[in-house]
């Protein structure tokens, strides 16, 4: 074993270590080597002092000055969190969301009724089919009410109109609404009523 | 894996500050003395170690239990220093061309005290303490972190953010650099007929 080598063996030998027989390769090189055998006490005492620089006391109040702080930094659980984040996210969405739901309820086809479910929307068309029947009343707004089935209520229509079909029934009566401002307002509220109630349920 | 570390921590994310409070105490000594050797006065490294303990604390939530603590700790410490180190020779370049290993002056101890051996090693500590701060921000962290604080050649290489193979050959060439320098200071001493 040369020197080079050597110098290598004693670096290994600080940190991942070195096997045995590398270990007595070592150990008779520095027998019979004094300038290997300088190397290695140095570089004992400079990991040895290294290893005193490591402890440094902190001043007697560190701990308290730290803990003084962490009002600053605030701890959050990431679920707690994530919880907030979704409120927040859901009251911004409602807040920007609601003039525009508006707006756009009072600019498209609507149908109010108790049962969505019995009536089929195509396009500005709202229809009723064949064989259905629609037991309480029913208000649309900008649109069509094509009836198949049977309306046993009563229709309003703000700016719609009604078109019976062959075989389509209306048993109640048709009452035309002038279309104010506020009977668009009303249908608006009216319809997201109906939409958060549903939800609701839905959620449940 | 350090059990202790793993409770102390576990009870802190769940928002106890007097579990918080045992972490710091267990490490601000360690902590601070890197901070320290990393740049080289008492003030900034006491900046920079309640900074690591504040960060420590805003980022618990992200620390997985299971993992080990130490490396986490030493890599937030890690990065603050070499910001540091990095904003402060921006300053100074402002005014002057200071190269960055004059920035780093360790006091050397006071000579009227001790007997002459403990005051030899003192200087010898002295001197030691003034390489390391004459070595490169990179190999005076691989350096310490190994000897200093007992970490592995894997921890070093997560808390550096560089491969195992840079660890390794930058502790190899950070020993051998003090080794040398230390060789010869030992020189001039046995020179200067002591
Ligand atoms: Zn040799």
């Amino acid at each position: 074993m040369n020197c080079r080598e050597a110098r290598r063996l004693l670096h290994h030998s600080l940190d991942d270590g070195i096997n045995l027989t590398q270990a007595e390769q070592l150990k008779r090189h520095l027998e019979n080597c004094q300038a290997c055998r300088q190397v290695e006490a140095s570089l004992k005492e400079i990991t040895q002092l290294v290893g005193e620089f490591a402890v440094v006391a902190a001043p007697s109040n560190f701990t308290q000055g730290c803990m003084q702080q962490l009002p600053r930094v605030r701890l959050r659980p990431r679920k707690r969190q994530a919880w907030l984040r979704a409120i927040s996210a859901a009251m911004l969405f409602l807040l920007i969301a609601s003039p525009i739901y508006v707006w756009w309820t009072l600019t498209s086809p609507q149908l109010v009724t108790d049962v969505p479910q019995a009536i089929v929307q195509e396009g500005n068309r709202f229809v009723v089919p064949a064989g259905q029947v629609v037991r309480g009343n029913l208000t649309v707004y900008k649109g069509i009410l094509v009836i198949h089935g049977e309306v046993q209520g009563t229709i309003q229509t703000v700016d719609a109109k009604v078109e019976l079909g062959p075989h389509g029934k209306h048993l109640g009566v048709t009452r035309e609404i002038e279309a104010s401002v506020q009977a668009k307002l009303a249908l608006a509220l009216a319809e997201l009523w109906e939409k958060l109630t549903r939800f609701r349920v839905g959620g449940d | 894996m350090d059990l202790v570390d793993q409770k102390l921590v576990h009870r802190a994310k769940r928002g106890e500050e007097s579990a918080f409070a045992e972490l710091v105490d267990k490490y601000k000594d360690r902590i601070f003395a890197y901070l320290y050797r990393m740049v080289g006065n008492r003030e900034d490294a006491l900046d920079l170690a309640q900074e690591t303990f504040l960060r420590v604390y805003s980022n618990l939530h992200n620390f997985k239990l299971g993992k080990p603590f130490r490396p986490w700790l030493y890599r937030i410490a890690s990065n603050l220093a070499i910001d540091h180190l990095r904003k402060r020779r921006q300053v100074l370049s402002l005014d002057a061309p200071v190269s960055d290993d004059k920035l780093l002056r360790f006091e050397l101890p006071d000579k009227s005290l001790g007997p002459a051996e403990q005051h030899e090693q003192a200087e010898l500590r002295a001197y030691l303490a003034q390489a390391i701060a004459d070595l490169p921000p990179n190999y005076r962290s691989v350096i310490l972190l190994r000897h200093g604080h007992d970490l592995s050649y894997q921890e070093i290489s997560k808390i550096l953010q560089v491969p195992v193979s840079t660890v390794k050959t930058r502790l190899f060439r950070a020993r051998e650099a003090l080794r040398l320098k230390l060789n010869k200071e030992r020189d001039l001493w046995g020179a200067g007929g002591e």
